[in-house]
Parts: structure tokens; sequence; C-alpha cells
């Protein structure tokens, strides 16, 4: 369920976006329980079936206290909103997999978005949207698919992480460098300084 | 009815331009219109404190980008409303940068300043295309980034900020710049993320921003060393400098800036050896304003003489009060007239009243009157102090750091002149320089004692005793600054001692000796010529040595006045 098909379902960035920054806010403390239960509440809601409990057991043993959150927040955007009819017609194209779609995503490619890095950054509340239309196998309204995976790539926190450790060490060897030029300029002062009190 | 002109610069244009910018910034504030000048220099100018706007045209054109003039007027505005609003912030700004990047040929707060401004622009799509337009009309060929790296970090910053397709501003430099600092987009996104939320301390945003872009300075091999390439950035210098009076009230930190320090050593943007937040890093930052103002060392001297005098003024002390007696005007009690009294000292009413009609008459009552409360005025005691500084090689350069010892002399010249009376000074190494007319004028003194000049000590003898002669009857109060080496001068001739001895025989002449306790050997033997020694164990101590020195010399030890609640200093 990740690559657009034709007639695949097509949402606006800027709302989806919107509804993911507000289901942040209005997130308490999570309780796994309740959690599950909307989840299956908005299933059922949107007529697809829910798992056995041991298929979810299985699936929920991986979940932790943020990809807790994350099914929180993706409840939110299936049963909230205008964008709730859209959500569910996106998962209604796999019925017996949508279901599974809401743990696999929290915990794979949403892992390094917590619920705090999205009320801090609206780059990432872009990214774990666009990963989500990715996941549905939707579209971007406005967006060629090619344009809109582009988008993602970069956007993608993991990737920027990663490059962000190749930054890090060479900052350090060019400020090891830096140093070095800055202690021997120190030192060639102090050597000018003594020669001229000495004169 | 003629139609009038149209094109980029009409004067149509500009108004819509310029109403457009204002009330980007919803600004109600009444200003000048701005300049338009195919002369100026650079792209375009905003003076912080007249706050008088200039853009010059033929740039704009230049840059292809004539349509952007609202962004760029809206872009100057910025700088006035909210980066970095006032220049007494951007000497701040300065000053951090200079701790925290001491050997930067030039710097990055006009590229933070700008980022803000340009930041908070972007909410109106057409400003941010309007800005990306004035950025794209900077030439971009790869050998542009090894000019300046920090300058394309910069834009790559915008187009991960604004969501650009990568490379829209940056083009060939671009690639070049992610060639040669990997993992240069992902700073740039995590800046752009990241700054925003570390609003609303400017400093500790700056010293973010610092920590990031600081890794796109260029080392110039050949100079092995910071290389001293001019910024590509097409706003470089937009906005005025600060006055030498913002510098000195920027040598003492704010909490803000204390704060963000804390934080940028928390979150290891700093590292705690670069910069603390301890005495010595306070000095380390007034070491830093030569490094801020090279090129303007009057600005720089004067920036550092408002430094001491605001020092100088925690040191003094009033002036004594004296009550003034006032004439009798209160009415206090009631007594008997005597004929010897001057009638008009009978007050009929009350005499009437306790003693009746009749008696009154015969025997009548007196007011006594008690003065009126004269309140206080201040005694003016004029004295005249001839102050001798040493400042040989020994002694930092006061526009460097802080010199203790001049700041000495800075207080006791204050307390002479606020206790009426006049100075004259002269500082002295190997050779002197004299600021030989009596003034009462604080700030000639102050920007007088900024003078530094380093080598040997000899203290000038001859111009004592010509002194001493030129004082005749009227000798000042003289007071030396000096440490052990003033004994060494003392013996050095005979003729110095005589000299010593001749000045304190006609008047007063004090010696703040710098590094004695008072029994030393060398401090006795200055005391053996009739010279007063004030012993001053450490340098940090001066100040309060000559604020306890003031106090005696210029009468000051009268306790302030209970009822204005008079300042003094413990």
């Amino acid at each position: 369920m990740t690559a657009p098909r034709a007639g695949a379902v097509a949402f606006r960035l800027e709302r989806l976006t919107s509804e993911i920054r507000l289901a942040a806010l209005d997130l308490g403390e999570t309780e796994p329980a309740l959690a599950a239960a909307r989840l299956m509440d908005g299933l059922r809601d949107a007529g697809l079936p829910v798992p056995p409990l041991p298929a979810w057991a299985e699936a929920a043993r991986e979940l932790d206290r943020d990809a807790w959150q994350r099914v929180e927040v993706l409840t939110h955007l299936l049963r909230h909103g205008e964008l709730g009819p859209l959500v569910a017609r996106a998962l209604a194209r796999d019925p017996a997999r949508a279901w599974s779609v809401v743990p696999a995503f929290a915990t794979r490619e949403a892992r390094l978005l917590t619920v705090e890095l999205l009320l801090k950054s609206p780059f990432r509340v872009e990214e774990l949207a666009r990963k989500w239309v990715h996941a549905l196998g939707g579209t971007i309204e406005g967006e060629r698919p090619d344009e809109s995976r582009r988008r993602m790539e970069r956007l993608d926190f993991g990737g920027v992480l990663k490059s962000l450790e190749e930054a890090g060490r060479d900052r350090e060897e060019r400020m090891r460098r830096l140093q070095e030029i800055e202690a021997k300029r120190l030192k060639e002062q102090q050597e000018a300084y003594a020669r001229q009190s000495r004169e | 009815m003629k139609k009038p002109a149209a094109g980029p610069f009409s004067a149509g244009t500009v108004k819509a331009a310029w109403e457009r910018a204002l009330s980007f910034w919803g600004l109600a504030i009444q200003k000048d219109a701005p300049r338009l000048d195919p002369g100026a220099e650079g792209l375009a100018f905003i003076d912080l404190s007249s706050r008088e706007l200039t853009v010059n045209t033929k740039r704009l054109a230049e840059l292809k980008a004539e349509g952007s003039l609202p962004a760029v007027f809206a872009h100057e505005l910025g700088h006035h409303v909210r980066y970095p609003h006032s220049l007494s912030t951007q000497a701040r700004l300065e000053l951090l940068e200079k701790e925290i990047l001491p050997f930067r040929s030039y710097s990055l707060l006009n590229l933070f300043t700008d980022y803000l401004i340009n930041t908070e622009l972007a909410r109106e799509k057409d400003f941010l295309a309007q800005m990306a337009a004035v950025y794209r009309g900077t030439p971009a060929p790869a050998e542009a980034m090894e000019q300046d790296p920090a300058f394309w970090f910069y834009l790559t910053c915008f187009e991960e900020a604004w969501g650009l397709e990568p490379r829209t501003l940056t083009r060939e430099a671009g690639e070049a710049l992610e060639r040669r600092f990997p993992g240069a987009r992902a700073e740039a996104q995590l800046l752009a993320e990241e700054v925003p939320n570390l609003a609303p301390n400017l400093f500790t945003q700056f010293l973010y921003f610092a920590s990031v872009v600081s890794r796109y300075q260029v080392v110039d091999p050949e100079k092995d060393g910071p290389g001293d390439g001019k910024s590509l950035n097409p706003g470089h210098g937009d906005y005025s400098k600060p006055s030498a009076g913002d510098y000195a009230d920027a040598l003492e930190r704010t909490a803000a800036e204390s704060e963000a320090i804390r934080k940028a050593i928390e979150k290891g943007w700093l590292k705690p050896e670069r910069i603390g937040d301890t005495e010595a890093s306070r000095q380390q930052r007034a070491a830093g304003l030569p490094g801020v103002l090279a090129g303007e060392p009057r600005k720089l001297a004067e920036a550092m003489a408002i430094r001491y005098r605001r020092l100088a003024e925690r040191h003094l002390v009033p002036p004594p009060r004296e009550r003034r007696a006032g004439d009798p005007l209160v009415p206090s009690t009631l007594s008997e007239w005597d004929p010897s009294d001057s009638p008009r000292e009978i007050d009929w009413t009350a005499s009437i009243l306790a003693l009746g009609p009749d008696l009154a008459a015969a025997a009548p009552l007196r007011r006594d009157l008690l003065p009126d409360d004269g309140g206080e005025a201040v005694v003016e005691r004029p004295v005249r102090l001839e102050l001798y500084l040493d400042v040989s090689g020994s002694m930092p350069d006061p526009k460097a750091a802080l010199n203790p010892m001049t700041l000495g002399a800075q207080v006791l010249a204050t307390s002479a002149i606020r206790g009426g009376g006049q100075v004259r000074a002269l500082i002295y190494s190997t050779n002197n320089v004299r600021h030989w007319a009596w003034t009462r004028n604080e700030m000639e003194v102050s920007r007088f004692l900024m003078t530094y000049i380093g080598g040997g000590t000899d203290f000038p003898f001859d111009v004592l005793s010509a002194s001493v002669r030129e004082c005749g009857p009227r000798q000042p109060i003289r007071c030396v600054l000096t440490d052990s080496d003033f004994s060494y001068n003392l013996k050095a001739r005979e003729s110095h001692g005589a000299s010593a001895r001749e000045a304190a025989s006609k008047g007063t002449f004090v010696a703040l000796l710098n590094g004695s306790r008072g029994e030393e050997a060398w401090v006795k033997e200055i005391g053996a010529t009739g010279i007063v020694t004030v012993p001053v164990a450490t340098m940090a101590e001066f100040p309060a040595a000559a604020a306890a020195l003031g106090e005696k010399l210029f009468g000051t030890k009268a306790a302030p006045s209970p009822r204005t609640g008079g300042r003094r200093k413990p």
C-alpha cells in the first residue's frame, strides 16, 4: 500500500499538516488500551475490519510510548475532521491489511518523529504528513508523484541525522585546524610583544 | 493632463512599495519616505539612529530585481523594528560574536539579522519571491563558493526554510558547497527548523546560528588563517553602527545574554573554555572591544572612557551637605511680651483668647518664631587635584582591558570635580603625556586617561618640580598611582628625592602603591620623603582605595542627610 496507483486518494498537504499539528497539541497522556480501542472504533466507523486480538497483540508488541502517541495522532486523522473519509477511503483499498498499516507506520517510517518534535518543527510535521500519504498509497494535491517523492526524501529526518553526523565530523576537523591556527597566532603575538618590551 | 511616468522606480510605484512594506510590519510609525540613490553604497541602508532609509536603484537593477522594491523596503524596516531593533542590541551582539569567533575577519551578524528578517518576510508569498529574486541576481559560479561559503550556506538555509527546490538560489555555488562541506543541506534544514524555536531570546538564536555557520568560514591556507573574503551578501552592511555609548553599555552582560550563554554551553553549541560567564569572561568581553572597533580608535577611546566614568560612579560618595539656617518664620510657643521686645512679636489673637481682652491689653503674649528649615546646601571645597598615572608596560592598556589603576584615577578625578574642584593629569611610562590645563570637565579627563604609552617607568620629577614652582602658594593635592618602580625612580637621582620632598612639604602628596601592604622597605623609603603612602595590595583594589582616599581628601566624610537619603557607598 505504498506506491500511488491510478485513482489514488489525493490529500491537501496544508490541511493534513494542520490536522496533525492539532492532533499533537490535543494529545494527553496516552493509555495504550484506550488508544487501541479508539483506533478500532475508527476502523469500524470507516467500515473496515478490525484485527483478531492475537494479531493485534502481536503488532502492538513493538509499540513503545512514542509509537503509541503516533497511533493516537493517526487515529485522530481517521476519526476527525474532513480528512477522516479520505484516510478511510485510502485504507479501504486493501481492507484486509488496513488495520496493520497504522502500527507498522508508527514503528517504522515514522520511528524518529516524536510528538515533541512535531510540536517544535513544521518540517517534521510535513515529513509525517508526506510519509503517511505515501504509506496510504495516496498523492499530494498539486504535486507530481516524483516531485512528492523527492520532497519526502529531502525531509527524511533519518537522512538528515545521518548527514549531520558527516557534517559533525567535518566540523570537528575544521575546528581543530582553526584552533591550531589561533594558537599559532597567539604565540606569534606574544613573542612580538615580548620582543617589543625588550627593545 | 500629463500621465505620471511609469516604471519600476516611478513615484507611484515607490509609494505603493513603501506602503506595502510599512503595512507588513503593521507600522503605525510615521517615517519619512525612503531615498532612492543610484550612487549609494551597497544595495540598501537604514540608519538606525535617524531611521533614514536609502535604496540603491542602480544596484537593484543590476541584480535584475527591480520588482523587489517592496521586499527591500520591508527588509530594511525589519532591521529597525525587529533585528537588531536597536543599536544597543547590535553592540551586544557584536561583542558576543567577538568573544566566540575572535578571529573572524567579517561578521556573521548581518547574515543573522537578515536571516531572521527574511524568515518573517517569507510569510508573504510576494515578499518571498521578491527576496529570492534579489538573491538570484547574485552570480553563482562554483568559484563564488570559495569566496564566501557562509553566504551560500545562508542561501541554502532559505531553500530549506522556504521549501524551494534545492539550488534554486545557490545554483552552481550551492553544488560546490555541498561537495566541499558534507552534510551542508542537512545542517541548513536543521538550522531553519531550530532557529525559530529559540525565540524570543535573540542572543540564544545568535549563538546557535553562529555555532552552525562558523563551520563555513573560509580558511585561507596562504594566510594560514581565516580569509578576509568580502561578504557576497547583497544586504551586507545595510544598517548603521552603534555609538561609543552603545558599546560602553554592552560591556556589561544582560541577564538574557547570560542565559543564552548558559544554554549554549548546556546544548554543546559552545565549549565552556571558549566563553564563560565569570569575572574573567567579562574582562574578555572588554578585551573584544578593540577588535570590534578596529580602525576606529577615537570611538574605542570614547567607549572605554564612558565605561570608566560609569564604573567610577559606583565608587563615588556625594559631597558633604551642611544644614542651612532658615529665616524665623515658624510659629511655636507663647511667652510673655517684654516692653524691650518688638511690638511686632505680639500675637494679639492668641493673647485675647488666652487672657481675655482686658488682661491681654495690659500684658500681651508674644509668639516665639523658630527658624524655617533651610534644607541643605552642598558645600563646595574648591580643591585642585594633580594626578600622575603610571601606564608603564606592566599595566594593561585601559582601552584593551579594564585597568583598575586607571579606574582609580578616574574615581579620584571625578570625586574632585564633583566636590567642586579642578583636575589636571599626567600619564607616564618612559615618556609622559599631559593634560595640564585645569579642568572641571569629567569627560575631558576620562578621555585623556584612555591614553596609553607602555614601556619603562620614569616618574617625571622635572614636571613635578615645575608644577610646585608654578603653583606657588596655591599647591594642589598631588596623587600618583604607581607601584614599587616609583621607589627606584626616587632613588635614581639625588634631585628626584629633593623634588619629592619639596612637593610633599608644600602641599599634600599622596602615592597609591600597587602590590604593597604598607610594611615593605620600599614603601617606607617613599614615606620618608613626606609623601603620604596608601598601600594597595592588588590592582583590583585600586578603585576602592581611590574612593576611600577621595573621601578623605575631598572632605566627603560627613554623613549624607537622612532627609535626602543621600547615596553613600560602603
